[in-house]
């Protein structure tokens, strides 16, 4: 039973992952402009010159020809990416994509996964208490508190926060992910200037992104609470810790469990204005950067890597389901 | 864009309430020899990308790499944009323009020792014509060829005197032969490169590059060992300017005079060259209305100028009605022109268009029965937005007339433009002497509309016009060149092919409590901007490390 439900699983997940990448193909090419012409734009912008024509062909040249047979074009592109070749970027020609974007995953995955986790974590929890005994003192401040922590603009919070902490006290870098001073590579010094570094940007995304998680979880559990099975845990004399966690915290968390899980798969597409505020180094602004210049090659890459993190991601969140809810596995 | 500037507020009051002048990081102190300089550079995004593939057709190649890779020639912006000297000494034309002799200096090294000679002037001139893919300098010249070891001749198919200026592109850098013809350019991203310029790489990371001084560079000692570059966003560049973490930027800090440089006059610099571009309304001259100069006049006598730069924060700084700035051509401009701004005029604008049989009704432009109701193409990716409603509301109120506002994102806004698929189009205009500025404006780039232009997207075509451009190639002959001038600055004022709003700036942020001896606008004869090349090395050498 288990395993047919296993196999439905994983057949659907390659069908999405197969259907992905041919969206993702498809998609930059059937957004307006051409990347060879918004080369030459930028060169002629660049120059004060008028490029010849030859130029625009041979650019076609290197990166193939926009109004070549769309089959044909399918087909060098999947060829590519059996190879892991992600192409050649545009706009930084003729670095690879896959270097840029392994020269940024790294930051984003720290900051983005580490920061939704906690702020997962803490919104969560709090919800959980919140909504148990909804109407309590604790209730009545941290709800409309956190109803309005969600409506400030993160992008405010984030600028408030660099002047006040990086420039007016001084605490904490005004920009970069790493002092740049000290060798890159695992040092105690190189480790703390990562972690003083990060440690504002990460504060403002958790302050900015726990206050949804706090009030979906609470409003769930407001409603678990009045179950009968809740009820029923209660007349048993169970604990009342017992009860909060194992019963109605237990199931108010799947529709949040699915938010997260959809969370953990963005995580690599970075956090923009996390990294234009304090210029972190992360994958938001490279794919910023290729949707801005039409860097097709560049935007294929993040897109790709963008869509695969989240069906893994939901794939795990899928198989977490079996465990965390008795009623998928019945049904198989 | 609004909270942005509601933070800027509350900022501006956290600054005065709560620090008297933020204590400068002591950084590396001591003698000349760690001497570091520290250029902030916000426009490159987050992180920075090792490729020296400097000939290539990236559009975001390393920061700076024109510190190591010099042009033959610079544009001097102090004098009307003319030529002067860089690697090249000197350089004489002959068969009426056609061929052009350029004596190199023969004292110039790269920084692996080797010498600089011809046959690298050779090698990189015709990178272009053998590669067209790297023909990103949109050179003119048909062929090179090397006469002796210190001297190189280029061969043009049309008088070109007014052209020498792709000589002084930074896209148009002298590479070493030596180096470069062993390589596959489409696949090498140069990692280390090799020029002649004052600087070496010495080491990069994403979040930092740090550029060494040459000791043997032919333009003289460097008062710094190090550069460095980092990149960061425009909002931390204003609290690392004010704490005094670099040195140097070129960012537009609206308001900055009261902001930055009130806070300390004397060390906090807040500079605007002129560099000779202009923010203007284009004509879409190729159909109605705007192929009728009594209209273009009318909608040029109505655009409130000072509004919009006392909305930008940047007072003083409209454009006159040729586009040429009084600033960088003082001695260009035709005295009639010289400081003047158009005001709003309603009565003269009202008069030109009773003289073209033009009438507005229910907001349109009317003619012989037809109605036009034009609209204006911006980039709202500059976030042109503000300041074309500035100019849609005083057409409204001076005319009766409604235009409408037609924003597009940088794509969508080249596509349109190049194509003609416009009316008015608020467009960057300009270049570097007088022959840049106007050139656009020759029919040889008018293209019908529906096709894609690249030059003279308003279709500009005037047998007058295109005569002085040609005379002006034909010609290097200063005196003949500045009455050819005011031949087309005439053109422009009277025929308005498009109308100037604001000039463009060189920004230069500088802290100069490390580092003193900068140029100012009143007395310049080199932009302290970083990216220009031979204009910022000058900067540079002329530097002196503070209390030393």
């Amino acid at each position: 039973m288990r395993w047919t439900f296993l196999a439905r699983r994983l057949g659907f997940y390659l069908a999405a992952a197969a259907a992905a990448i041919g969206l993702n193909f498809l998609l930059p090419r059937l957004m307006p402009g051409d990347p060879s012409s918004a080369i030459v734009e930028e060169l002629e912008r660049v120059s004060g010159q008028q490029v010849p024509a030859e130029t625009l062909l041979s650019i076609r040249a290197i990166f193939g020809n926009p109004h070549a047979n769309l089959a044909q074009q399918f087909a060098d592109y999947l060829r590519q990416l059996s190879h892991g070749d992600l192409g050649v970027s545009v706009v930084n020609f003729p670095v690879p994509v896959a270097d840029l974007v392994w020269q940024a995953l790294p930051w984003t995955l720290l900051l983005v996964g580490t920061t939704t986790i906690t702020a997962f974590a803490i919104g969560t929890l709090l919800g959980v208490v919140a909504g148990w005994k909804a109407g309590s003192r604790l209730d009545a401040i941290l709800t409309p508190f956190t109803t309005f922590l969600s409506s400030v603009p993160y992008f405010w919070v984030a600028l408030l926060a660099l002047w006040i902490f990086g420039f007016v006290l001084g605490w904490t870098p005004l920009s970069g992910g790493y002092d740049a001073d000290l060798p890159q590579g695992f040092s105690l010094a190189y480790a703390v200037s990562v972690l003083h570094h990060g440690v504002l940007p990460a504060a403002t995304i958790v302050f900015s992104a726990f206050g949804g998680w706090l009030l979906g979880m609470r409003n769930m559990t407001v409603t678990t609470v009045r179950e009968d099975y809740v009820l029923l845990a209660q007349a048993k004399g169970l604990s009342p810790k017992r009860v909060m966690l194992r019963y109605a915290a237990r199931n108010a968390m799947l529709p949040s469990f699915t938010g997260f899980a959809m969370a953990l798969g963005g995580v690599v597409g970075g956090a923009l204005l996390t990294e234009i505020v304090f210029s972190y180094p992360g994958i938001g602004y490279l794919l910023y950067e290729s949707l801005q210049k039409r860097d097709y090659p560049m935007m294929q890459g993040v897109f790709l890597l963008i869509t695969l993190a989240v069906l893994l991601a939901n794939l795990v969140a899928d198989l977490a389901y079996v465990l965390l809810d008795p009623r998928i596995r019945a049904r198989g | 864009m609004r909270s942005r500037r509601r933070v800027l507020a509350v900022v501006g009051a956290v600054l005065l309430a709560g620090c008297s002048g933020p204590a400068v990081k002591p950084g590396s102190s001591g003698g000349a020899a760690n001497a570091s300089i520290v250029y902030a550079k916000t426009d490159g995004g987050t992180t920075f990308v090792r490729n020296y593939n400097v000939m290539g057709p990236a559009t975001d190649k390393a920061p700076n790499m024109e510190l190591v890779y010099e042009p033959l020639m610079r544009v001097d912006y102090g004098d009307g944009g003319v030529l002067k000297p860089w690697l090249a000494a000197s350089w004489t034309f002959s068969e009426q323009g056609k061929q052009l002799t350029i004596k190199l200096r023969t004292d110039v090294t790269w920084s692996d020792g080797q010498k600089f000679s011809a046959d690298d002037v050779v090698y990189s001139l015709g990178l272009p014509i053998e590669k067209p893919d790297f023909s990103i300098a949109g050179v003119t010249y048909k062929s090179v060829a090397k006469v002796d070891d210190s001297t190189v001749k280029v061969v043009f198919a049309e008088p070109s005197y007014a052209t020498l200026n792709q000589f002084a592109n930074i896209l148009l850098p002298m590479v070493p032969k030596h180096i470069w013809s062993t390589q596959n350019l489409n696949t090498w991203t140069n990692p280390d490169p090799i020029g002649t310029g004052p600087f070496t790489l010495k080491e990069f990371k994403p979040q930092q590059i740090t550029l060494q001084a040459r000791t043997d560079y032919w333009g003289g000692k460097l008062p710094m060992s190090t550069y460095k570059i980092i990149p960061t966003s425009a909002d931390a560049l204003k609290a690392q300017l004010l704490k005094g973490d670099i040195d140097w930027s070129s960012a537009s800090w609206p308001n900055g005079e009261k902001e930055y440089v009130a806070k300390d006059p004397d060390k906090h610099l807040y500079q605007l060259y002129s560099n000779g571009g202009a923010m203007s309304v284009l004509f879409n001259t190729a159909k109605a209305p705007f192929d009728d100069v009594h209209v273009r006049r009318a909608l040029a006598l109505t655009i409130d100028r000072t509004a919009v730069v006392t909305t930008l924060q940047r007072p003083g700084t409209e454009a006159g009605p040729t586009g040429l700035s009084d600033q960088l051509f003082a001695d260009w401009l035709d005295p009639a022109y010289k400081g003047k701004v158009q005001k709003v005029d309603a009565t003269a604008a009202k008069a030109e268009l009773a003289r073209g049989g033009w009438t507005i009704e229910n907001g349109a432009l009317v003619k012989d029965g037809k109605r036009y109701q034009p609209s204006i193409l911006f980039n709202s990716d500059w976030g042109w937005g503000n300041y074309a409603d500035i100019l849609l509301n005083t057409w409204k109120q001076t005319l009766g007339l409604q235009v409408k506002g037609a924003g597009q994102p940088s794509a969508g806004y080249y596509d349109k433009q190049n194509l003609g698929q416009f009316d008015l189009a608020a467009a960057s205009t300009g270049g570097s002497g007088v022959y840049g500025v106007y050139r656009f404006l020759s029919s040889s780039f008018k293209v019908p509309i529906g096709k894609s232009a690249t030059l003279n997207q308003g279709r500009w075509s005037d047998p007058q016009t295109d005569r002085i451009i040609a005379a002006m190639e034909r010609t290097d002959n200063v005196g003949e060149l500045k009455g050819l001038g005011r031949q087309l600055q005439k053109i422009v004022v009277d025929d308005v092919p498009f109308s100037p709003i604001y000039n463009n700036f060189y920004f230069v942020d500088i802290n100069a409590t490390r580092w003193t001896g900068w140029p100012t606008p009143d007395n310049f004869d080199h932009i302290p901007f970083v990216g220009m090349g031979p204009d910022t090395i000058l900067t540079m050498l002329k530097l002196q490390r503070r209390g030393s």
